[in-house]
This record gives C-alpha cells, sequence and structure tokens, in this order.
C-alpha cells in the first residue's frame, strides 16, 4: 500500500523542481506581463494604475510600433530564406562525403559556437566605413564605401547578413540530420535511371524534406521574432529605428523610458505572435511523426 | 611557551578593536561611466583607492558601469531594488529623470554645512544643468563642451591659414568646400568636416548659435518648432547634402578616427576626445572654439555626482565626504589631466600640476576659455525618450526622408505629448 | 564515375571552398587583427598579416578591465547551472519517459513552450522578479531562469525512453528500486546524451548576453559577453579596434579549442537537439 502511493506521488516529486522553475521564470512572468498590460506604471504613474486597454490602443495606434513589427518581419522573412537555403546548400555539399567534407562541416558549423555578442565585435569592425573590409572589397568593384551601421538604408542588411553567417551551420546540421534520414534505395534507383544531381534534389530530396525544412523555418523565424544581442550591440536599433525590433523596443521602453506598463503590453503583444508560431510549429511536428511512419511513401 | 594571561588579554582586546574598526568602516558604492576609453576605468580605480587610503573609516567600491546611459540604467534599476548606489556619476542632464522617480538626494543639506560659497569656484556654465529652483541636486565632476578640432597640414596644403581657424559658420563652410577631396566619379575621400550626426549634443551647439532655444528651465516645455532650431538644422543639411562637404552619419567615435587618420580636415566633437586625438593624431592640429552666428555659443556636456535616496544615514555623511574630495581642485585637475575634460572649477587652473600639464597641452586652455559661452545643455522630463525622437527625427531630416518644416513639426507635437504629465 | 559524376563532384568542392572562406574569415580576421599594432588598423588598404606582431594588445585587456574576474564569473555560472540542470533534467526526463501520470502529455506540452519563448522576451517581468527577490547583481540570479531546462528533458526523455522495459523488469526482479535503476543503471547508459546535453549547455551560457547584461551592475557576477559589451562601449571614441579584437579572441578561444578537439560530439549535439521526437 505504501509502495502504491509512493509510486503514485513519486513521479510528480520528480518533476516538481522543473515545474517550480518553469512556472516562476516562464509562466508566472507571462501572466505578470499580462496584468502590468492594463496598468499604467511609468516615470509620471510609479505605482501601478488601471487604465484598461490604453496601453494596447497606444501600440497600434504608434507609428513607432508598426515600425517596429515591419522591421521585425522584414528581418525574419529576408533573414530566414537566405539562412534556410544556404543550410541546405551546405548540407547537401557536405552530405556527399567526399573528401575534406567533415573539415568543412566544422568551417561552415562554429560561428554557431561563438556568441554573438563576439560575432557583432567582429562584423562591426568588417563593416567599418573606410578600413573595414568589406568595404574595401566594394572598392575593388568599384562601389563606394557604404556605412553599414550608420547609414539607415543598409543598417537591416548588416544585421541580416551578422544573423545569416551565424546561423548556417547550425540549420546545415538541422538538414544533414533530415539527409541522413533520407532512405538510400530511392537515390541508387535514380542513378541508375540516369538522374541527374538537380532532378534527384527537385523530385527526391527536397519533397523528402520539407517536414524537416518547414519546422526548421518556424524554429528560425521565432528566433528572428526574439533577436536582440546584435541590435543592442551593433545599432541600437537605429539610425531613425530601422532595425529597431520587438525585444529592443521593450527594452528602450522597459529600461530607458521606464514605462513597464507599456513595456508590458509590448510583451504579451510579442508572446501571442510566438504562440501563434509555436502552434504552427507544434502543428508540423505532428505532421513529422506521421511522415516518418511511412504514411506518405 | 605558555601564552600567559597578559598576552591573552592583549589578544582580546586588539580582536574587540579591529573587529569594532572594521564594524565602523563605512561601505559605498560608487557607479561610473567611461564614454570615452577604456583606460579611464583604471584612473578612476586609482583616484578612488587614494581616497580610501586617506578617510580609513569610509571603504568607496568604484564599480564601472559601461557608458553614460548603461550606468544611469543600473543605478536606477539597483535603486528600484531597493539596493541604490550611494553615489554615482550620471549625466547632467538625468536630474529631472532622477527628479521624477524621486531617487536622489538633495545637496544643499550637504552644502549647508559647508563654506558659504563652496559652488562659487565651479563654472557657471556647469552649475546650470545642476540646479533647479534654486536648489542643488548635483556636483559637476566630469563636464566637456563641444570643441572645433582642425587639421593645420591640411589647411596649410589648400592655402589656409592655420592660426586662423573660420569663426563664422560662411568661414566654416568655405573652408570646408576648400578642403573636401573627391575623386574622379565624385565620391568623397576627404571630408572637409564632421559633425557628430547621431547624437544630439552638437546640434544644439547650433541652435544657441543661431540664437535660439531648446528647452525650459524646468524641463517641461520644448522649442523644436522655431525658426533658430530650422536654420541650425537647415545648416547641417546644407553642408551635408547639397555641399557634401560633412557625412550624414558619423559618431564620436567614427569621427575622431577620421580625423587623426587625415580623412576628414575639421570636425566637431567633445573635449573629452582631446586625449585621444593627441596621442594618436601625426599631424599638426589645433583646436578652436566653435565658429558662431548670431551668438558664439555651445552646450555643456558630461557627467555629476549624485547621492541617492535610501542608503544608511552614516553611508550619507560619508558620501558627501566622498562628493567633496573628489570635487577638490587638486582631484579635479588631477581627473582632467588624466582623460582630457576640462576641470569643473577655476581653481583648478591655479594648481600646480594643472599649470604644467596646460603647457604641454595647450588645448586644454581653449577649452577653459570656450566655457565663458557655455550654456545649459538640453534636459527635459523623461529626457531618454526625447532625446531619442529628436535624433530620429534629425536622422530622417539629414536622410531626406522628411523635410525640415514637418519633421520639426511633428517632433514638436511628438515631445509636448511626451511632456504633457510634467507640466503643472 | 560518370563525367556528369565527376564535373559535380569539383563544383562540389569549389563551392565549398568558396563559402568555407567567407564562413572562416570573420575568425581569421579576429586572430590576425588582435596581434597588430593599434596604428596598423588606420589604412585604407587591410593589411593580411601583422607587420609587427605584439601582444600588448592582451596584456592591455587584462590592465584595463577584470577579465580574469569575467572568466571566473562565466566558468562558475555556467558549471554552477549545469550541475544544477543535471539533477532536475535528469529526473524530470526519467519520470516522463518512464512513469505514468495524470496530464502527463498535457504537462510535457507546456513544458515544450519554453523551447519557443527565449528569456529576452521575458525580460521585463523576469528583471522584476529578481529585483523582488533582492537577487541583482548575483551569477544565481543569470541562472534562475535556465533551471528549468525543457530541451534537456526532451534530450534526456528520448534516451530513457529508449531502455526496454525487460532490463527494467528484470531490475526489479533483483530487488532494484526505481531510484537506484535509475541512478545505476539508466543514467550510465545515456552517457552520451549527457554529452550532448552539457555542450549544448554550457556553450549556450557562456555564450549568452541580454539577460545577463540587465541583470548584473558590477564586476561581481559580470559574465565574459558583458564584459566584451562594456569595452567595446569605452572603446568607441578611441578606435581601439585591435583591442576589442584581443578581447574577443580571448572570449571565444576556450570555445574554439574545445569545438576543435570534439567537433563530432559538438556537431551530433546539436543534431540531435535539432531532431523532433
Amino acid at each position: 500500500m505504501k509502495t502504491k502511493t509512493k509510486k503514485k506521488i513519486l513521479p510528480w516529486l520528480f518533476i516538481a523542481p522543473t515545474f517550480f522553475f518553469l512556472g516562476m521564470f516562464t509562466y508566472y512572468p507571462a501572466f505578470r506581463s499580462l496584468f502590468l498590460s492594463f496598468m499604467r506604471m511609468n516615470m509620471a504613474t510609479p505605482e501601478p494604475a488601471f487604465t484598461g486597454l490604453d496601453n494596447f490602443k497606444r501600440a497600434f495606434s504608434t507609428p513607432l510600433f508598426w515600425q517596429v513589427a515591419g522591421n521585425n518581419l522584414f528581418y525574419a522573412f529576408v533573414t530566414v530564406p537566405i539562412t534556410m537555403a544556404l543550410a541546405l546548400a551546405l548540407a547537401l555539399l557536405v552530405n556527399q562525403k567526399i573528401f575534406g567534407s567533415s573539415f568543412f562541416k566544422t568551417t561552415y558549423f562554429y560561428p554557431n559556437v561563438i556568441p554573438m555578442a563576439a560575432a557583432s565585435m567582429i562584423w562591426l569592425y568588417i563593416f567599418l566605413p573606410g578600413y573595414g573590409f568589406l568595404n574595401y572589397i566594394l572598392g575593388k568593384i568599384g562601389i563606394p564605401s557604404i556605412e553599414w551601421v550608420s547609414d539607415s538604408r543598409f543598417a537591416m542588411w548588416a544585421l541580416i547578413i551578422v544573423a545569416i553567417w551565424k546561423n548556417a551551420g547550425y540549420y546545415m546540421v538541422i538538414f544533414l540530420g533530415g539527409l541522413q534520414q533520407l532512405p538510400t534505395e530511392i537515390y541508387e534507383v535514380a542513378t541508375i535511371d540516369g538522374a541527374s544531381a538537380w532532378r534527384k534534389f527537385w523530385k527526391i530530396t527536397w519533397p523528402l524534406l520539407s517536414p524537416t525544412t518547414f519546422f526548421a523555418f518556424i524554429i528560425a523565424v521565432i528566433n528572428s521574432f526574439q533577436a536582440v544581442d546584435q541590435i543592442y550591440l551593433m545599432t541600437r536599433g537605429g539610425p531613425a529605428n530601422t532595425t529597431n525590433m520587438f525585444v529592443y523596443y521593450i527594452y528602450q521602453v522597459a529600461f530607458k523610458y521606464w514605462d513597464f506598463g507599456y513595456a508590458s503590453a509590448l510583451t504579451v503583444i510579442l508572446l501571442v505572435l510566438l504562440l501563434i508560431f509555436t502552434m504552427l510549429a507544434f502543428f508540423f511536428m505532428e505532421r513529422i511523426v506521421f511522415y516518418e511512419s511511412g504514411e506518405r511513401l | 611557551m605558555k601564552l600567559g594571561f597578559k598576552t591573552f588579554l592583549v589578544i582580546l582586546v586588539s580582536l574587540v578593536l579591529f573587529a569594532g574598526t572594521a564594524l565602523s568602516v563605512t561601505n559605498l558604492r560608487f557607479f561610473f561611466p567611461v564614454q570615452v576609453a577604456g583606460a579611464l576605468a583604471v584612473l578612476m580605480d586609482g583616484v578612488v583607492a587614494d581616497f580610501n587610503s586617506e578617510h580609513p573609516d569610509i571603504f568607496v567600491e568604484p564599480i564601472y558601469s559601461g557608458n553614460y546611459d548603461q550606468t544611469m540604467q543600473k543605478a536606477v534599476t539597483a535603486a528600484q531594488g531597493k539596493n541604490p548606489p550611494d553615489v554615482a556619476l550620471l549625466l547632467a542632464i538625468d536630474i529631472f529623470s532622477l527628479l521624477d522617480m524621486n531617487l536622489i538626494e538633495d545637496m544643499d543639506q550637504f552644502l549647508v554645512g559647508e563654506d558659504a560659497n563652496f559652488t562659487e569656484p565651479f563654472y557657471a556654465g556647469f552649475l546650470e544643468n545642476s540646479m533647479i529652483d534654486g536648489v542643488t541636486w548635483s556636483i559637476p565632476f566630469q563636464r566637456s563642451t563641444p570643441i572645433f578640432y582642425y587639421n593645420k597640414d591640411h589647411f596649410r596644403e589648400v592655402g589656409l591659414d592655420p592660426e586662423n581657424p573660420p569663426k563664422t559658420w560662411e568661414e566654416l563652410l568655405e573652408a570646408a568646400k576648400k578642403l573636401t577631396i573627391k575623386d574622379s566619379r565624385g565620391n568623397v575621400t576627404r571630408w572637409g568636416f564632421e559633425d557628430i550626426t547621431d547624437d544630439t549634443w552638437t546640434i544644439q551647439a547650433w541652435i544657441l548659435q543661431a540664437g535660439g532655444k531648446y528647452a525650459n528651465e524646468t524641463g517641461t516645455e520644448s522649442y523644436f518648432d522655431t525658426p533658430e532650431v530650422a536654420k541650425a538644422v537647415e545648416q547641417w543639411t546644407y553642408m551635408a547634402n547639397v555641399e557634401r562637404v560633412m557625412p550624414r552619419h558619423r559618431s564620436y567615435g567614427a569621427a575622431s578616427q577620421d580625423f587623426v587618420a587625415g580623412a576628414a580636415s575639421m570636425m566637431f566633437n567633445s573635449t573629452g576626445s582631446l586625449s585621444f586625438v593627441k596621442s594618436s593624431a601625426t599631424f599638426d592640429f589645433g583646436v578652436a572654439p566653435l565658429p558662431g552666428e548670431a551668438k558664439t555659443a555651445v552646450p555643456t556636456g558630461g557627467g555629476n555626482l549624485y547621492i541617492f535616496k535610501g542608503i544608511p544615514e552614516e553611508n550619507k555623511e560619508a558620501a558627501w565626504t566622498f562628493v567633496k574630495w573628489l570635487s577638490k581642485p587638486e582631484n579635479s585637475a588631477r581627473w582632467s589631466i588624466g582623460t582630457g575634460y576640462i576641470p569643473v572649477r577655476k581653481d583648478a587652473f591655479e594648481t600646480e600640476a594643472l599649470k604644467e600639464f596646460a603647457e604641454g597641452f595647450p588645448y586644454i586652455l581653449v577649452a577653459r576659455d570656450q566655457l565663458d559661452v557655455a550654456r545649459r545643455e538640453m534636459a527635459f522630463h523623461s529626457n531618454s525618450q526625447i532625446r531619442e525622437v529628436f535624433l530620429t527625427t534629425l536622422q530622417n531630416i539629414l536622410d531626406e526622408r522628411v523635410s525640415i518644416s514637418a519633421g520639426l513639426k511633428q517632433l514638436q507635437e511628438e515631445v509636448e505629448m511626451i511632456l504633457a504629465p510634467f507640466k503643472q | 564515375m560518370t563525367k556528369r559524376g565527376r564535373t559535380t563532384k569539383w563544383v562540389s568542392i569549389a563551392l565549398m571552398i568558396v563559402f568555407a572562406v567567407i564562413l572562416a574569415f570573420p575568425l581569421y580576421w579576429i586572430v590576425v587583427t588582435a596581434f597588430k599594432e593599434p596604428t596598423e588598423v588606420f589604412s585604407m588598404i587591410p593589411k593580411w598579416l601583422p607587420e609587427k606582431w605584439t601582444l600588448d594588445n592582451f596584456k592591455e585587456v587584462f590592465n584595463i578591465i577584470p577579465f580574469g574576474r569575467y572568466y571566473f564569473n562565466t566558468i562558475l555560472y555556467a558549471f554552477g547551472l549545469l550541475l544544477v540542470q543535471l539533477v532536475t533534467v535528469t529526473l524530470a526526463a526519467y519520470a516522463f519517459a518512464r512513469m505514468d501520470f495524470r496530464f502527463k502529455k498535457i504537462l510535457f506540452m507546456i513544458l515544450l513552450v519554453q523551447l519557443m519563448i527565449a528569456p529576452q522576451t521575458l525580460i521585463v517581468p523576469n528583471y522584476m522578479t529578481i529585483s523582488n527577490m533582492g537577487l541583482l547583481d548575483t551569477k544565481t540570479a543569470i541562472a534562475l531562469p535556465y533551471v528549468a531546462s525543457a530541451i534537456g528533458v526532451f534530450l534526456l526523455r528520448q534516451g530513457f525512453a529508449a531502455i526496454p522495459r525487460e532490463l527494467e523488469e528484470a531490475a526489479t526482479i533483483d530487488g532494484c528500486g526505481t531510484l537506484r535503476f535509475m541512478i545505476s543503471i539508466a543514467i550510465p547508459l545515456l552517457k552520451p546524451t549527457y554529452l550532448a546535453f552539457t555542450l549544448i549547455s554550457v556553450t549556450y551560457h557562456w555564450n549568452e548576453f541580454f539577460w545577463p547584461l540587465i541583470v548584473t551592475d558590477s564586476v561581481k557576477a559580470r559574465t565574459l559577453t558583458v564584459g566584451l559589451a562594456m569595452l567595446a562601449e569605452a572603446s568607441e571614441s578611441a578606435a581601439a579596434w585591435t583591442l576589442l579584437m584581443a578581447a574577443t579572441l580571448l572570449v571565444i578561444l576556450p570555445l574554439i579549442v574545445f569545438f576543435a578537439i570534439f567537433q563530432k560530439t559538438f556537431i551530433s549535439s546539436f543534431m540531435q537537439s535539432g531532431m523532433k521526437g
């Protein structure tokens, strides 16, 4: 009798520590943000005072909010496809097991191992107008020096370049995992049938990889909406807010303007967006299991 | 050897005394920024160490906290977490924000115990941002003004008189036109002039010189939509976009770098960059007061010492001792020599150390003389936010995304919205 | 190999080299710049190698900022957190893998949500929580949000679930309780998975920036990445790029070295983490 009770309680004890901290630092904060988002709490009103939907109304009627949202969307939907394409290309190349592919795999992956903070430093240096390496190369092909991080036309592209460089290797590894799960027999048959590498890719690899691809895509988008390190270190959201994105905007409002009510509302909006994407991710995760069980083939 | 009773007593008494003195050391936390160079953190450590050895009953822990913005953030978040620093070196213009959040002690309570003319030797321009309605809230420590750097070699090259730098906007523009070099495709390879367009500081000089103002004394009113401000901004855009003698985007660091590399012939930059320029320039350069227009004037800049609320009583006294010590003429001079910032008080220039230093570094005297026309820096309630909005507007105007009149009009509206809750 | 096959091969190699050069260049540039004299940087034509190799930049880094302390803080934080995570993650993963309890599926989903929400998104409320707890400016504060690790539970759950029931039944017959089975048999079987998690966790926390930035004030708890950022701030006017690159190199060196040695394990660890159940 005692052992049975013990058996019933044991799993709960096991998961308790994890769920305690999960509650305290993931769920409780989310709800606290929700609570505070309905409050006015800023420099003029240090004690929270109920204000209904004002913070949300403010967000939706502030041009800066829409600029931030637009920037984030642009950033996500430019960075992610390019990163995916590059990652897939790298995975395909490295998967061929040609001499030296292991060395290349390492080289492609290492940017993921170093901190974004370090990546920001080196790229700031490379982006320098004047003595930056990139402008030197551009100069050789006749393009005048670009002020990558201080010109509002290019700052976003600078961040995009850094993000692609940093993350391609990571998604390469995801794709490699997916590639290695593909059945080799089909390829053998295709080779015998005289199919070119390109055809093999389009007709076999791409369709079979699609669940992995979609899943990676969603993860990458979710990550893009939470990018902040390189914004803080390279552009501070500028120039003229052209690189201001959600998490940085929240940081500005909370820790520079000390407006915690509005910052909480912004946090809630971001969380809702992430939740939508998360549900999409789970949906695709289910489909992957469905595929792997052999249904599709 | 047997421990006798006497020895035991001696040890016991020493222990008690030791514990006593240990207990009676007041520990202070001092947040400070380094805006210009990393080595200054080490310099500050040295200065604080001297204070600690001269005051065995106080121990100040110097905590380097990043640049001014970050230090402000750290100080405020610490204070909100009920763990405020005892003393912090923050921007003089953060005064309204700190007051609104009720985080700082006034200095008057300490000045009461001092000489009646304690603040007299400080330069008026620096004190202006430290006082509101006659109450002193901070003590100037690390202050600066914009100053005009120019490359004498380049001047000689194009036939300008190196001992006679431009004194008006017109002269500046003409000189910049002569000094700018463009290549065959029309790209600029050497800028005649650079100004710090990614901050809202030097533009204040132009505004003042145009005869305008930007804020009222209590930080509740802004005057962005005025002809003088428009005139100042117009001069910027004219030089950058029409004559193309000035780049649109430059930070303090980038401008300094360009200047010492010879990629820019003239620049406005902080007096705080003097040390860097002196040690890195391989050419003959000069500094001069900023050219004027309707007036000659410059804003002040830099940081003051604040004492925070919510610290124990003994700490308050100790904090004042520290602030007072840092403000002594010798220490003001020492800091100035080590950093290139201007001393905040006139009598610092009387010290032997600074007199000697000025002989090898006459630039500091030029900076000092410009203090006669140094005015209160732009400061508002919700200062960070207004600075951001102002900066965004300037950048948009420079990038020709909005006209000057439309941009300034919108700016004024936005700022009025931000200031609305503070107008009483 | 067919002619077509050969062309593919050579094109592939060419492409791989091009990408390798592009991806590796920044690392090469960090190293080379770190050893240059500061004045060498101010030339319009980049120098591929230092004209004069110097260690001055590294010395200066240690002079200016307490890098040693930052190393200590970062190592303590990353490995201290790892130890705690190993415990919480093992327990939770084992429960999800091999025990039955109500709401198991839903609870697991709830846990997995953490994978999608990075700590920086919750920076405002989490900062308030830490502040209310009086834990600002401590290494503990940096670690707390991560004690619950969804990725760890996810990885280990797969591993634990794969252990055959028969093994456990046999052990039970031999008088081995659940706990003992877990500790003496299950955990040792999962050594590679633990290694994978260790690599992922330590790398992630070494590299973390924003949360430690907000939550720490002073050298006491500051980590390497935040220290690097502070140096960058201070260097802006002084344009001390060689100094900054030396500092960057110091921050990433342990990671690069470990990565070079344990390449295969690193890559397979991250590969595992990307695989969905």
